[in-house]
């Protein structure tokens, strides 16, 4: 493999880093490679591993760099009024979306042996079954809710019919009410904690991955 | 080598090179790989951390129809290095003293 061989191999590896991060990175190692001279271009290439692991090392220290931005807004949340913290909530919840993509990126980087999208697969499968469990007890919660304003509208509806028995209906109406709101927004929220938890976890993995390979 | 090499330890070695004048990547590289064990591709993050940090800026100078990007040191990178330096010798000390067997006195 020559130098613009190489180079552009590891261009198509950085494809979805951002623009910038990638430019940077590829004009490094190009003007490493030129500086290395003819004669020890091959030596040189063979020293810098193959595109892809170079590629590896690469969006590894975006991933960083994300991370450090995020725990940035974070800190900085707590400084800012009100109307601009909305803004800054924004912010983070981009730089957390790249993260995920940036790790996603990480693994697909990685040399792809059996093992590694055997775990991949199931990782991805035990995510998804997690989210699909969430999301059905985030719909009981809503549909409780519907079946309580409708027992609490039959109830209104038979007052006058029968006001006596109207007050069960009204009573249990309410009562399915508030549960279902409580159970709807509670499983919500901790669906979008298991959420960021697998997040930083698929992010310290990355970090394992580069401490293991600093020294190869 | 025996003893592993720690990102500020990497980051005092890189300070280290660029007290001495400003270098482009491959000689900064090789003048750390001729010291301490590192690959090829060890520095590149390094490097871009630094900057980030303000320990370092960059210009380029024109080479034989191309560019050479320079590494310089800040102020900030300045009063990083001599933190290092402190640490460092603090450090070597220590481990000196406990090795030579001198702590037992």
């Amino acid at each position: 493999m020559n130098k613009e061989e190489y180079i552009s191999e590891l261009s198509n590896c950085l494809k979805r880093l951002p623009e910038s991060d990638k430019q940077k990175a590829l004009e490094f190692y190009r003007e490493y490679l030129e500086e290395a001279g003819q004669e020890n271009e091959t030596s040189t290439i063979e020293a810098l591993g193959t595109p892809k692991e170079l590629a590896k090392k690469i969006i590894v220290e975006c991933v960083d760099k994300n991370y450090i931005k995020e725990e940035l807004s974070e800190s900085n949340d707590s400084n800012i009024n009100n109307d601009s913290s909305q803004e800054a909530k924004k912010e983070k919840g981009k730089v957390k979306l790249s993260a995920i993509w940036i790790v996603l990126l990480a693994i697909c980087a990685l040399p792809f042996s059996p093992v590694v999208i055997a775990l991949v697969i199931a990782l991805l499968v035990i995510v998804i079954s997690i989210l699909i469990t969430i999301g059905a007890l985030v719909l009981s919660g809503v549909v409780t809710a519907i079946a309580g304003l409708i027992m609490f509208v039959v109830g209104i509806l038979s007052i006058f019919s029968m006001p006596g028995g109207a007050l069960l209906p009204i009573g249990i109406g309410l009562t399915c009410i508030a549960l279902g709101v409580l159970m709807s927004i509670g499983f919500y929220e901790l669906g979008k904690l298991i959420v960021i938890g697998f997040v930083k976890l698929g992010g310290s993995m990355v970090h394992k991955k580069k401490g293991g390979n600093k020294n190869a | 080598m025996v003893f592993q090499l720690g990102a500020p330890l990497l980051d005092a070695c890189v300070l280290a090179v660029l007290t001495e004048g400003d270098a482009y990547g491959y000689t900064l590289t090789q003048q750390v790989k001729s010291v301490v064990d590192i690959s090829e591709s060890t520095l590149y993050p390094v490097l871009r951390r630094l900057e980030k940090d303000n320990c370092l800026e960059t210009y380029d100078e024109p080479f034989q129809g191309r560019n050479r990007r320079y590494y310089k040191l800040t102020d900030e990178g300045k009063t990083k290095f001599d933190f290092y330096l402190m640490e460092w010798s603090k450090f070597v000390e220590a481990i000196n003293r406990l090795m030579e067997g001198k702590g037992n006195e």
